[in-house]
C-alpha cells in the first residue's frame, strides 16, 4: 500500500486521467454484444426445436410402453394363457412363420380389443430412445480472478531481456534514456496522443488518496473535453468491414410502412410422406401390434396361421396453397395459409379375398365390400389421403441480409381429411386388409417447421426455396390392431411472395 | 443517474441504457487503459474488450461497491490479459533483476500534471509500468499483484522499487524532459 506522499500524489493524478475514446470503440462494443445476443437466441431456438422433437419422439415411446405394460400385466394375470411359439404354419401361406408369435389363447374379437395383448414388445422396446444429457459448460469468469500468467511471466522471470527490435514503439524513447540518448526520438503513437489530446477539464472528485481506487461519483457532471477525435481511417479495427452489413440495401433497409401490411403468396411443396409411430423413419415398420389380436378360433383350437401385415413405405406427397404473411418486426413475421395436402404411403398386400357387398358382415362391427389378403405381397397398394389444411407459422429471419433473407419457420397446421382410400389391417380371417373410414381421424393437428432461402427478390415478388417438415400430432388411424400411427411429411417448398407496392 | 435501474436495463439489453453506461464511464476507463498500454490504439482495444466483458457480466454485479470500481477492476484485468497475450508486450512483460541505484529522495515534489505524469509512467518498461500501476495507483498489495501476475511477492516488491526509483529519477529531471514531443531529452 502506498504510504507516502509520492504514491498519494501519483494515485490522485492518475485517478483523474481521462481521455475521450473514438466513436469506433462503441460501435465495436455494440457489434460484439449484439453478436452474443444472437448466438444466445440461436441456442434457445435450437433447444426448443430439439425439445419439441424429443417430446414428439418420447410421446410415441410412452404410449408404446403403456401398451406393453398393459399387455404384460394381462399375461401375468393369466399364467395359463402364455403365448407360444408356433412353427407349424403352412409354408405356402406365410413365408416367415418362425418370426411370428401367436397367442394360443382364443377369445372373442370384441374382448381382445380391450386387452390388446402384445407379443412384439421387444421390437418396441428396442426402439426406445435414450436421452443424452449434455453438460453445460459455464464460461470462466475472468473478472474477479485474473488469469495467471504462469507461462508468460514465470518462465521469463529473472531473465533480462533487452530486445530492442521487439520493444513497443513508445518505449523506445525512454528506454533509450538508459542508454543516454540525448536526441529526441518522436514516437508516432505518443505524438499522436499528445497532439490530439488536449488538457481535460477536471471532474470534481474529492479524495483520491485512498489505497483502493474510488470511482468518481456517478452524478458528477460529465467532463468537457476538446479532444479531437483521431482519424478513424488509420485504425485497424473491423468496423469498416462491418459497416456494409449494417446498410447493405438502403432502399430496403429504410422503414417502409408497407412492411406492416399483409403480403400474399403461393407455394407448392413436393415431397414424401409416411406413417410413423415411435421414431421418424420411412418404411420398414411392421404392424407389430396386430399380432396381439387373439385367435378367434376358440379356446383349445390350434392357432391358425396369421398373415404378417405389410411394411409401410413412404409415398409421394405434395402441398399446394396460398398464404398471407404479416410482418411483425424487421426480422419476424406471421403467416396464415390455406392449402391442399396430398399424402400417400405404400403397402404390399395379397390378392382380393372377397369382393361383393358387406363381406365382413360375419364379423361384428365391420363392414367392407373388398377384402384383401395380407402377407403374400403380390399387390402394391397405395393409401391416398387428401387434406385441406390451414398452416399458422411464425417466421424468423436468421441472417441480416434484407434482400435475400434466410428464414426459419415454426408453427402448427390444422388439417381436415376430405378423402382417402386407405385400407386397414385386421386379424379377422387370419389377416386381411379392407377399407374402414371410420377408423381414420379426420381432423389432424401437426407441428410444422422449415427453412427457406430467398433465391430471387425484386420489386414485385420474392422466390423462396427450402425444406419443410410436418409432424402430425394426431394419430391418423384408430385401429386397435395397429400401433398409433402418425403422418409425417417432408418436402421442398417453392414459394412466391408478392411484395406489396404501397 | 439511477445506477441500479441503469444496470438492470443493461442486463435487459436495452441499447439506450448500454450506451448511457458506456458514455458515463468510457472516458475514465480509457484513462485506466491508457496507463497500462503504450499507445492509444491499444488502450482503445483494451477499453473495447473491457466493456464487452462489462456488458456480458453485468448480471454478476452485486451493487456492493460502486459500479465504477467494479468496471475499473474489469478494465485492469482486461489490460493485464491484453499485455500477456499481445506479442508486442509479452516479450517485455517480464521481471528482470536489473540493478538500479536507489534514489535518496523518496518523495520528490511533483509539479507535473496528471497527463504528463501518465506519459512518464508509460515510458517505463512494461513490467515496471504494470506493477507501479497496480500498486501505486490501483492500490493492490504486493501479495495480490503476485497472484495476479503469477510472480512472487518479493519480485513484485523489488520491481516496484525499481520502477519507483526510475520514475522519481525522471521526475527530478522533469525540466530536462520534453514532454511535448514525448521524448526524453535530459541534458
Amino acid at each position: 500500500m502506498p504510504e507516502n506522499e509520492f504514491e498519494k500524489k501519483v494515485s490522485s493524478e492518475m485517478q483523474e486521467l481521462k481521455f475521450k475514446p473514438s466513436e469506433n470503440v462503441w460501435l465495436r462494443v455494440e457489434e460484439r454484444i449484439k453478436k452474443k445476443k444472437e448466438r444466445r437466441i440461436f441456442v434457445v431456438i435450437f433447444l426448443l426445436a430439439g425439445l419439441a422433437l424429443l417430446g414428439y419422439w418420447q410421446r410415441g415411446n410412452l404410449f408404446g410402453e403403456q401398451k406393453n405394460d398393459i399387455a404384460k400385466k394381462v399375461q401375468q394375470d393369466s399364467p395359463g394363457d402364455k403365448p407360444k411359439e408356433d412353427n407349424s404354419q403352412s409354408a405356402n401361406e406365410i413365408n416367415n412363420s418362425s418370426e411370428i408369435k401367436q397367442n394360443t389363447e382364443t377369445t372373442k374379437p370384441e374382448e381382445t380389443k380391450n386387452t390388446t395383448n402384445k407379443t412384439a414388445d421387444d421390437k418396441l422396446t428396442d426402439d426406445r430412445s435414450v436421452v443424452d444429457k449434455k453438460d453445460i459448460t459455464v464460461s470462466k469468469n475472468e473478472i474477479n480472478k485474473p488469469e495467471k500468467n504462469n507461462e508468460g511471466t514465470n518462465g521469463k522471470q529473472g531473465s533480462v531481456k533487452n530486445k530492442k527490435n521487439n520493444k513497443p514503439e513508445a518505449s523506445i524513447a525512454i528506454v533509450s534514456a538508459n542508454s543516454k540518448k540525448k536526441n529526441g526520438v518522436v514516437d508516432d503513437a505518443t505524438k499522436d496522443v499528445k497532439t490530439n489530446s488536449e488538457p481535460i477539464a477536471k471532474q470534481e472528485e474529492a479524495n483520491k488518496t485512498e489505497v483502493k481506487p474510488v470511482e468518481s461519483k456517478i452524478d458528477s457532471a460529465k467532463a468537457v473535453t476538446d479532444v479531437q477525435e483521431k482519424d478513424t481511417t488509420t485504425k485497424k479495427d473491423t468496423v469498416l468491414k462491418a459497416e456494409p452489413t449494417k446498410d447493405p440495401a438502403p432502399q430496403i433497409v429504410k422503414k417502409d410502412p408497407s412492411e406492416k401490411k399483409w403480403k400474399w403468396g403461393l407455394h407448392i411443396t413436393p415431397g414424401i410422406s409416411s406413417l410413423n409411430d415411435n421414431d421418424i423413419s420411412f418404411g420398414g415398420a411392421n404392424f407389430a401390434d396386430a399380432f396381439a389380436y387373439q385367435n378367434p378360433a376358440g379356446p383349445g383350437a390350434p392357432p391358425p396361421p396369421r398373415q404378417k401385415p405389410s411394411d409401410v413405405k413412404a409415398g409421394f406427397a405434395f402441398q399446394v396453397g396460398a398464404s398471407a404473411q404479416r410482418q411483425l418486426s424487421s426480422r419476424t413475421s406471421l403467416s396464415l395459409g390455406l392449402q391442399y395436402g396430398y399424402y400417400s404411403n405404400i403397402l404390399h398386400i395379397g390378392n382380393i379375398r372377397f369382393s361383393g357387398s358387406n363381406q365382413l358382415s360375419s364379423v361384428p362391427g365391420r363392414n367392407a365390400n373388398q377384402v384383401y389378403n395380407a402377407g403374400s405381397d403380390t399387390t402394391k397398394y397405395t393409401n391416398h389421403y387428401h387434406f385441406i389444411e390451414v398452416p399458422f407459422l411464425f417466421q424468423w429471419q436468421l441472417n441480416k441480409n434484407k434482400v435475400k433473407p434466410f428464414t426459419w419457420s415454426i408453427g402448427f397446421t390444422v388439417g381436415q381429411l376430405i378423402s382417402s382410400n386407405a385400407i386397414m389391417y385386421d386379424t379377422a380371417f387370419n389377416g386381411v386388409y379392407y377399407k374402414n373410414k371410420s377408423q381414420l381421424n379426420k381432423t389432424q393437428f401437426s407441428f410444422s417447421t422449415g427453412f427457406s432461402w430467398t433465391i430471387a427478390n425484386n420489386k414485385n415478388v420474392q422466390w423462396k426455396l427450402g425444406p419443410v417438415a410436418d409432424l402430425h400430432l394426431t394419430k391418423l388411424i384408430d385401429n386397435p390392431f395397429e400401433n398409433k400411427r402418425y403422418l409425417f411429411f417432408v418436402g421442398l417448398r417453392t414459394a412466391v411472395l408478392l411484395n406489396s407496392k404501397k | 443517474m439511477d445506477t441500479q435501474k441503469l444496470v438492470k436495463d443493461c442486463i435487459r439489453e436495452i441499447p439506450a441504457a448500454q450506451r448511457q453506461l458506456y458514455d458515463h464511464f468510457a472516458e475514465t476507463m480509457l484513462g485506466v487503459c491508457y496507463r497500462y498500454t503504450k499507445s492509444m490504439d491499444d488502450a482503445e482495444d483494451v477499453l473495447q474488450d473491457g466493456f464487452v466483458k462489462v456488458f456480458r457480466n453485468l448480471g454478476q454485479y452485486k451493487y456492493e461497491g460502486e459500479l465504477g470500481g467494479w468496471i475499473r477492476r474489469i478494465m485492469v484485468t482486461t489490460a493485464l490479459n491484453f499485455l500477456k497475450k499481445n506479442s508486442r508486450y509479452n516479450h517485455e512483460f517480464s521481471f528482470d533483476n536489473e540493478n538500479l541505484h536507489p534514489v535518496a529522495d523518496d518523495n520528490p515534489e511533483i509539479k507535473m500534471t496528471g497527463k504528463e505524469l501518465a506519459e512518464l509512467l508509460r515510458q517505463l518498461p512494461i513490467g515496471y509500468q504494470t506493477i507501479f500501476n497496480l500498486h501505486a495507483v490501483e492500490g493492490f498489495s504486493h501479495v495480490e499483484i503476485g497472484k495476479m501476475l503469477g510472480i512472487n511477492e518479493g519480485t513484485s516488491r523489488s520491481q516496484y522499487a525499481r520502477a519507483r526509483a526510475l520514475l522519481i529519477s525522471w521526475i527530478k529531471k522533469n525540466d530536462q524532459v520534453n514532454f511535448k514531443t514525448g521524448s526524453y531529452a535530459g541534458k
